[in-house]
């Protein structure tokens, strides 16, 4: 852990950038909570000690355990925890709508992302999972393949508002998390081809406050952010539409959930304004 | 009298020029409806979830409104606008009867000068009105007319008035209100008289022969002062004359005392109570005294506040008779060296054999104890001393045995004096009586410890009635005087040493020199000369105050005149007349002009304060009010617009200049080897790898530790932060513009030093000294030679005879002769040995023909050149000759 935080802080000196600051926050977060490992209760190829039970003609010979033996009549074999390491894909959404938020105190959403991302990771290569960026590299779980992870999302964040699923190997658990306000066909088309590829999903949809209440007054011209112009919205009295728009979104993510409920997928809801540890919590206590 | 009365006094005395814009003032409501129909521009909000707003329509349709607050501040700004225009004005001026012609008069006498700017502005006002009106106006200055302006009055169109107005003066001299009478035209129509609040002479007639007119005069407190100053014993007393004997100020007076070139010596505060007559006193080092030229009144503008001072309030000029001009032999001994001490900061103090002093026409002669002179020198004495001089002498041992043909003493003598100490007398020495209240010692302390041992007596049949100024205590005298002529003879009965008394020891002897110094007066000219002297004006003051070169009207006066008593006049306005030698100053304060109050005028007249009846537009401050609300407007606007980030830009401009004036910081801080940029790069970085080497090799080296290498363009950079510049010639570089070459200069001037290398060795072709020709040739750069075999270069820090770079044989040119104020650095090196390239080749020195040896030689040379820029011609110095010479030998 000491080793990886001076690494990151020799990078960050020479860097310079966010990533170190991000992940400095992420590693925050998870030295918090507690973890542990997939433990599958039963012998296997894990590290972890799990039995004495007696030579069989099977087993090899390398695999006695003298120091046992030694103490009585039989020959013991020394059998560890069966523990099954899983592949975790991170996948974070980009592009200008991500790099937003609406009060300079506020993380953007994209970092809100990162920063969730990371955690997560950190978590999981604790718990022995194996961790990458989604369509980057092989999966590890050293601390190379975190830090490899955190460049990847934060250097070369991955273009298009939703994953491809091509890119998602069989069977490997994947971590989503994005702003999501695209339309839900759009989503569900994404998704359907995902779930043929992965059963373990989890997705969080990060948006930020200005996003989900609308606390604006008076006339405005409402922009999209970036250089890709859509048409601007002019609203007379923002505050009368409030409710209105309120209620969309509030729609647009419950029938997000949904969507991901009909999948078994994890959904999870952060807004940028609210406690990131307490989220990241609740996202271990849910996956573990 | 309620609100509602202090209320409609207002606005009885508001009036509007345009009334009828006033009528737009009910066009604010409309405005009113439109800024709120008008809605305010939208705020742009950037907001990534957009899309889910497109379709949302708000339940009121009408677009939102301007905050009330803005709206009140635009309807104020109009309303404030519109008022502006209307032209209101506080206290519009008296009317003006239509039709009747305008005849104005003004007091433009010396006691006009502190309400001047009033006059001029409500002579401007009523012409002003007049000119609105279609009046012809008549002008008429009262003062005394020079003898260069006599046409009458005549009216003139209101417009010429006004300019004829501002082009009129208070004159330095009085009102002649008789001689106005005469030429009073017929038709004057409507007349007012702008006063100056004096009382002149001639008043009363002249009101009554001008019937009905209105009368503007001054408050109180801007009435004409005259100052008179007066050197008395007791100091300088000041004398200010009131037009009121019961008038207060209510403000302190300051009188300043001014040098002859307007320095302000000292000042001092009076306050004019009631009935105070008395005269205050200047509170000032008497040493100064004697530099002040001129008192004045500060902040009383007029000639009256002025007060010359001529050669009477000078310095006395003392003369101390002496055999010679050389001084005394024997200080402490001989009386010249006490008489010096005691007078030189009080007097003009001269030491001269008699004939000399007379000649000098001094006004005080002192004789210390000397009985007889030669028969030429005693003549010119006597009438000197005849004409008005203060013949001073002191007793001793000499007179005391020549008492018979003693000549020029108050009184006879006794011979041999008297001794009041020593082995055969029964007396003690005696102790000075307090002073006479006549004497003009009186009032002098007499120190306890002065006492008199020898003192010369009068003969017994002497009448020494008022003749004795100072007594010993047993009623014998010290001090004797009598008139002689026009002048007066003192003896003083004992030595101006310390041989017979202890008062030449003491402070009252000083005193008493000062008191007899303060009394006399130098004779007045040679009698042949006398009556028919002329002084010509040499200053005279204006009717504000103000020293003035005098005019073709101004005459001479003579002397004879002068002393009769003379009338401050156009021809003789108050000023300094003299000649060589002689000053008499005219002053207001001294001329006897009445100074008095306008008293009870007749009751047909009405009369008016100039401060109550001025015009005040107050449009200008009301337009002024609209901008601001238009500025804080503007500046609402945008911080609603922009909001934070409005801050945030200001703070980046305001750091936006810093990083110009950080790089020059970091060039003075310490020490950087500089060289001009040719942009020629190949040159460039030869220079720039060059100074780098040299500046590495410095470092090792020396104490000279050069932080740097800067790149320099002559065109921007500061050239003041290096010791020295290298300066590569090349064919490519322009002449530089004037700015430039300005700073090139400056360089040069300021103890800079250039190094220009030409790059081409011996046998330098034509085109580079064309080239170093056309950078240099606007410089001024002084004589240059070939660099003599002895020349500080050689030795700043190693011993070179040669200076050789990437060539070995161009020759090097330094300022010929040892630069003056520089500490004979040479402001310009010129070579051609491309010492850069020889420095820049340290890695390589294969490069250079004569390899690393010769690439050694290049970086001492350019050590000494660092050396010789840094630390000057102090290796030059003789102290080191023997050591180099025996370096050199060996």
């Amino acid at each position: 852990m000491l080793a990886f935080l001076d690494r990151i802080r020799g990078q960050a000196e020479r860097a310079a950038s966010g990533v170190p600051a991000l992940v400095m926050r992420a590693e925050s977060i998870a030295s918090s909570i507690m973890h542990g490992e997939h433990s599958k209760r039963r012998a296997g190829t894990g590290e972890k000690f799990w039995q004495f039970r007696p030579y069989d003609s099977s087993d090899r010979p390398q695999d006695i355990d003298w120091k046992q033996s030694a103490k009585g009549q039989h020959v013991f074999v020394r059998e560890k925890e069966w523990q099954n390491p899983q592949k975790v894909l991170f996948w974070c959404a980009s592009g200008s709508g991500m790099e937003y938020s609406s009060n300079p105190a506020l993380l953007t959403k994209h970092e809100s992302a990162l920063v969730l991302s990371l955690t997560l990771a950190l978590l999981m290569t604790k718990g022995g999972e194996q961790v990458a960026a989604l369509g980057h590299k092989r999966p590890g779980r050293s601390e190379a393949a975190l830090q490899s992870l955190a460049e990847t999302l934060t250097r070369n964040p991955i273009k298009g508002a939703l994953p491809e699923a091509q890119a998602l190997p069989m069977n490997a658990a994947l971590v989503m998390v994005g702003d999501f306000l695209d339309d839900l066909d759009d989503i569900k088309t994404c998704f359907d081809a995902l779930d043929g590829r992965s059963r373990q999903v989890i997705l969080i949809q990060v948006l930020d406050p200005a996003e989900a209440d609308l606390p604006f007054e008076g006339r405005a011209l409402f922009r999209a952010p970036g250089l890709e112009a859509s048409e601007p919205v002019r609203i007379e009295h923002v505050a009368d539409i409030r409710r209105e728009y309120q209620a969309r979104i509030e729609a647009h993510r419950a029938g997000l959930a949904e969507l991901c409920a009909r999948y078994g997928w994890l959904y999870l809801y952060y807004r940028t304004d609210h406690d990131l540890a307490s989220v990241a919590e609740e996202l271990w206590v849910k996956t573990a | 009298m309620g609100e509602d009365g202090v209320m409609m006094q207002f606005f009885s005395t508001l009036m509007f020029a345009n009334p009828l814009i006033l009528f737009a003032l009910a066009g604010l409501p409309v405005i009113w409806f439109l800024l709120r129909v008008i809605p305010p521009r939208p705020r742009v909000i950037v907001l990534p979830s957009v899309k889910f707003l497109a379709g949302l329509i708000p339940a009121r349709t009408s677009p939102s409104r301007t905050p009330w607050w803005i709206l009140l501040l635009r309807l104020l700004m109009l309303a404030l606008l519109i008022l502006s225009l209307s032209g209101p004005v506080l206290n519009p001026g008296s009317d003006l009867e239509k039709g009747k012609p305008l005849t104005i008069l003004i007091d433009n006498g010396w006691s006009a000068g502190p309400v001047w700017d009033k006059q001029v502005k409500q002579a401007s006002q009523l012409a002003e009105q007049a000119a609105r009106d279609d009046i012809p106006v008549m002008v008429i200055p009262t003062a005394a007319m020079g003898p260069e302006a006599k046409d009458p009055p005549r009216p003139m169109p209101a417009s010429d008035a006004l300019a004829f107005i501002k082009g009129l003066a208070p004159k330095p001299w009085d009102t002649d209100y008789p001689a106005l009478m005469d030429t009073l035209p017929k038709d004057r129509g409507q007349v007012f008289w702008l006063s100056d609040g004096i009382a002149h002479k001639a008043f009363d007639p002249l009101a009554a022969a001008l019937e009905r007119f209105s009368l503007f005069h001054p408050s109180l407190e801007s009435l004409a002062l005259t100052l008179n100053i007066k050197h008395s014993l007791s100091g300088v007393e000041i004398s200010v004359e009131k037009p009121m004997d019961k008038m207060s100020l209510d403000r302190p007076i300051s009188v300043q005392a001014l040098a002859s070139d307007g320095r302000v010596l000292g000042f001092q505060t009076l306050t004019l109570s009631d009935t105070d007559e008395a005269p205050g006193f200047f509170d000032m080092p008497e040493s100064l005294r004697g530099h002040v030229a001129q008192y004045r009144l500060a902040g009383q503008p007029g000639a009256g506040s002025v007060f010359l001072l001529d050669e009477s309030f000078q310095r006395r000029a003392v003369g101390v008779a002496a055999p010679s001009e050389e001084g005394e032999r024997a200080p402490l001994v001989e009386a010249g060296y006490y008489l010096r001490r005691a007078l030189e900061p009080y007097a003009d103090l001269a030491f001269a054999p008699v004939d000399k002093l007379t000649e000098q026409n001094r006004s005080m002669i002192i004789l210390p104890d000397i009985a007889a002179m030669p028969l030429e020198e005693l003549n010119a004495l006597e009438t000197w001393v005849d004409k008005g001089g203060l013949l001073l002498r002191f007793a001793g041992p000499l007179m005391a045995e020549n008492v018979k043909s003693l000549p020029l003493v108050p009184v006879a003598l006794r011979a041999g004096g008297r001794a009041l100490d020593g082995s055969l007398t029964w007396d003690k020495p005696l102790k000075i009586k307090s002073f006479d209240e006549k004497s003009p010692f009186a009032g002098l302390e007499i120190p306890k410890d002065v006492v008199i041992r020898q003192q010369v007596l009068p003969d017994a049949s002497e009448d020494l009635s008022g003749k004795i100024w100072a007594e010993l205590e047993d009623g014998t005298p010290l001090v004797t005087a009598a008139p002689y002529g026009k002048g007066l003879i003192v003896l003083v009965h004992t030595t101006a040493s310390a041989e017979w008394s202890d008062l030449p020891l003491s402070g009252l002897f000083v005193d008493m020199l000062r008191r007899l110094a303060a009394i006399s007066n130098a004779p007045s000219l040679q009698k042949q000369e006398e009556g028919a002297v002329t002084l010509d004006p040499l200053m005279v003051l204006d009717g504000f105050g103000v020293a003035a070169k005098p005019d073709a009207g101004v005459k001479p006066i003579e002397l004879k005149e002068l002393q009769d008593g003379i009338k401050i006049g156009p021809s003789h306005p108050p000023g300094l007349y003299g000649r060589a030698g002689l000053q008499r100053a005219l002053n207001i304060g001294e001329g006897n002009f009445d100074l008095k109050v306008l008293g009870d005028v007749p009751s047909n007249v009405r009369k008016i304060t100039y401060d109550t009846s001025f015009e005040i537009s107050l449009a200008p401050p009301l337009l002024m009010a609209a901008a601001i609300l238009l500025l804080l407007d503007w500046v609402v606007m945008i911080l609603l617009a922009v909001r934070v980030r409005f801050g945030f830009a200001l703070v980046i401009l305001m750091f936006m200049s810093v990083p110009v004036q950080a790089q020059d910081l970091e060039y003075a801080n310490a020490l950087y080897l500089a060289y001009v940029k040719t942009g020629d790069v190949a040159v460039d970085q030869a220079s720039q790898q060059g100074l780098e080497n040299l500046g590495h090799v410095l470092t090792e080296r020396t104490s000279a530790e050069p932080k740097g290498v800067a790149a320099l363009d002559i065109a921007i950079d500061n050239l003041a932060f290096f010791p020295w510049l290298y300066w590569p010639v090349t064919g490519a570089q322009n002449a530089h513009d004037t700015e430039a070459l300005q700073k090139i200069q400056s360089y040069l001037d300021h103890g800079g030093t250039i190094l220009f290398d030409l790059r081409y060795g011996a046998g330098q072709d034509a085109q580079a000294s064309a080239n170093l020709q056309k950078i240099t040739g606007a410089l001024n750069i002084p004589p240059l030679q070939p660099i003599p075999a002895d020349h500080v270069l050689g030795k700043s820090f190693y011993l070179l005879d040669s200076f050789p770079g990437r060539h070995t044989t161009g020759a090097l040119w330094v300022e010929k002769g040892a630069a003056q104020g520089r500490d004979g650095v040479s402001s310009v090196i010129i070579g051609s040995n491309d010492w850069a390239a020889a420095w820049a080749a340290e890695a390589n020195p294969g490069a250079l023909p004569g390899g690393s040896r010769q690439g050694e030689m290049a970086m001492r040379v350019g050590v000494n050149i660092m050396m010789y820029a840094l630390t000057g011609n102090y290796k030059a110095d003789q102290v080191h000759v023997p050591y180099i010479l025996e370096r050199l030998e060996r």
